[in-house]
């Protein structure tokens, strides 16, 4: 009743009637006069028996114009029992989908990765689909801070129907050099030898040498004047000159990807872990295409997840079209991808660097040459 | 101050606030009834002035809490028989 608007138009004494109405304290929405002289306004239908023993007593003539609102639209459809069965279904639904748990956010986590951490999770029976009834936060965290020895701390937050899990990890200790275990040191690649610094063992190179990769450099075997044979654990620097190498080639003629422009999509509901397609043919109408999928779960909040989502997959036109480049572009590309590949060389002390360009009928190639000065050794188990 | 007017916040002595705007529209503050409503005139009764709109096609839009908005094309505003 609230919710229905009445809109009545009035003559008569309009003086009377608008004088007794305010004393009364009655509102009258929308009011204004119309062209026959009438006065037309809206009150709320809960009102409007209080407006018409007004105009009554006031001698006014009335009528009814019209009647709006949200309540008659649902008394509209009084009749349709389909639709409050369903709209009971959905609301059912609902209040049952937010007994559970349909969404777990994980924060804190630097180097466990998310599907780690539901995996134990699950494992100390946490889970996406389980009661929140059910949940029994501390006992999970307990069982879960048992198992992983990585996790320091950790906190179980149900909001809605998402659960919020903010971990700690513990800071690993660097780990200890182990200096009981026998080891010699060996190269790990070509080089010329810049200098030795061998903490422990003892070298069997010296400044100026060429050596190559797997060949000794300090060992960890050491026998005395007596014939007596000692293993030690080798700590030693050995800086080396070598040299690094990458070429890239770029072809003339290369194919590419291209997208038509033309993109067609199809859904499907997701329920939990099921998949019901809303479409009924599987065909799809390109011959060359790519595939990208989105998903839009539900949610009536932020907090609040509904376990129903709507997948999206979307089939967009390629063609592949053999593209001709110049001499210039190739090696413009090539240049650009050496130089790409020079940030795996962090770390490294480049003393010189060149650039050899070679050219063929299907491409060009562009060599680099880095110069290096670098630790090469690389300590080894002695067995 | 038509805002004020609208919410009904009057001064202490409750005698009419009247605001014109252009000449289309009036509001008075301090209503005690209205005397006369036509096409041409509005009259109303305020505490200390009859307060009265002349114009053409004048129709009152808001009647709440003692604050009327008269609008059409305004002719004049007339403030007669002061009471004090």
């Amino acid at each position: 009743m609230i919710l229905i608007n009445v809109t009545l138009e009035m003559t008569g004494s309009i003086e009377t009637f608008l004088n007794e109405v305010r004393k009364k304290g009655l509102v009258l929405n929308s009011l204004h006069k119309t062209d026959e002289g009438k006065i037309r306004f809206t009150v709320y239908r809960c009102r409007l028996n209080k407006v018409v023993a007004i105009a009554d007593k006031c001698g006014m003539k009335y009528n009814i114009v019209s009647q709006k609102g949200f309540a008659l639209k649902i008394l509209r459809y009084r009749k349709r029992y389909g639709l409050f069965i369903g709209a009971s279904a959905c609301l059912l639904m609902i209040l049952i989908s937010s007994l559970f748990v349909w969404d777990i956010k994980i924060t804190g986590n630097e180097k466990l990765s998310e599907y780690d951490i539901v995996a134990r999770l699950e494992n100390s029976g946490f889970k996406r689909g389980m009661l929140i009834s059910k949940v029994e936060a501390s006992k999970v965290e307990n069982r879960f801070l048992t198992d992983l020895d990585e996790v320091s701390w950790m906190a179980i937050n149900i909001k809605g129907t998402t659960a919020y899990v903010e971990i700690r990890e513990i800071a690993q200790p660097p780990e200890l050099l182990d200096t009981s275990e026998p080891s010699s040191i060996y190269a790990v690649r070509d080089g010329v030898i810049a200098s030795v610094y061998d903490y422990m063992g003892y070298s069997v190179v010296k400044t100026g040498d060429t050596v190559s990769a797997g060949d000794l450099l300090v060992s960890g075997n050491y026998t005395d004047k007596y014939g007596v044979e000692y293993k030690l654990h080798s700590m030693a620097k050995v800086m080396a000159y070598t040299v690094h190498t990458n070429s890239v080639f770029v072809p003339f003629e290369a194919s590419e990807h291209i997208k038509t422009g033309k993109a067609h999509s199809k859904y499907s509901l997701k329920l939990t872990r099921f998949i019901i397609p809303l479409y009924f043919s599987k065909k799809i109408i390109y011959n060359n295409y790519d595939i990208t999928q989105t998903e839009k779960i539900l949610s009536i909040a932020d907090d609040f997840i509904l376990p129903v989502g709507i997948l999206k997959t979307t089939y967009t036109e390629v063609f592949d079209v053999r593209i001709k480049k110049s001499r210039e572009v190739a090696l413009a590309e090539a240049y650009e991808k050496i130089y790409n590949s020079e940030y795996d060389l962090v770390g490294l002390n480049i003393l010189d660097k060149k650039y050899q360009v070679s050219e063929s009928d299907k491409g060009i190639t562009v060599k680099a040459i880095y110069e290096c000065y670098e630790d090469i050794g690389i300590s080894r188990k002695i067995d | 101050m038509l805002k004020g007017l609208i919410r009904g916040d009057f001064s202490e002595d409750y005698s009419a606030n009247i605001e014109i705007i252009g000449n289309s529209k009036v509001i008075i503050g301090g209503v005690k009834s209205i005397i006369e409503y036509e096409d041409y005139i509005v009259r109303t009764d305020t505490e200390n002035f009859i307060v009265s709109v002349q114009g053409n096609g004048l129709s009152m839009n808001s009647y709440k809490d003692n604050v009327i908005i008269v609008c059409g094309r305004i002719k004049g505003v007339m403030l007669d028989g002061e009471r004090v």
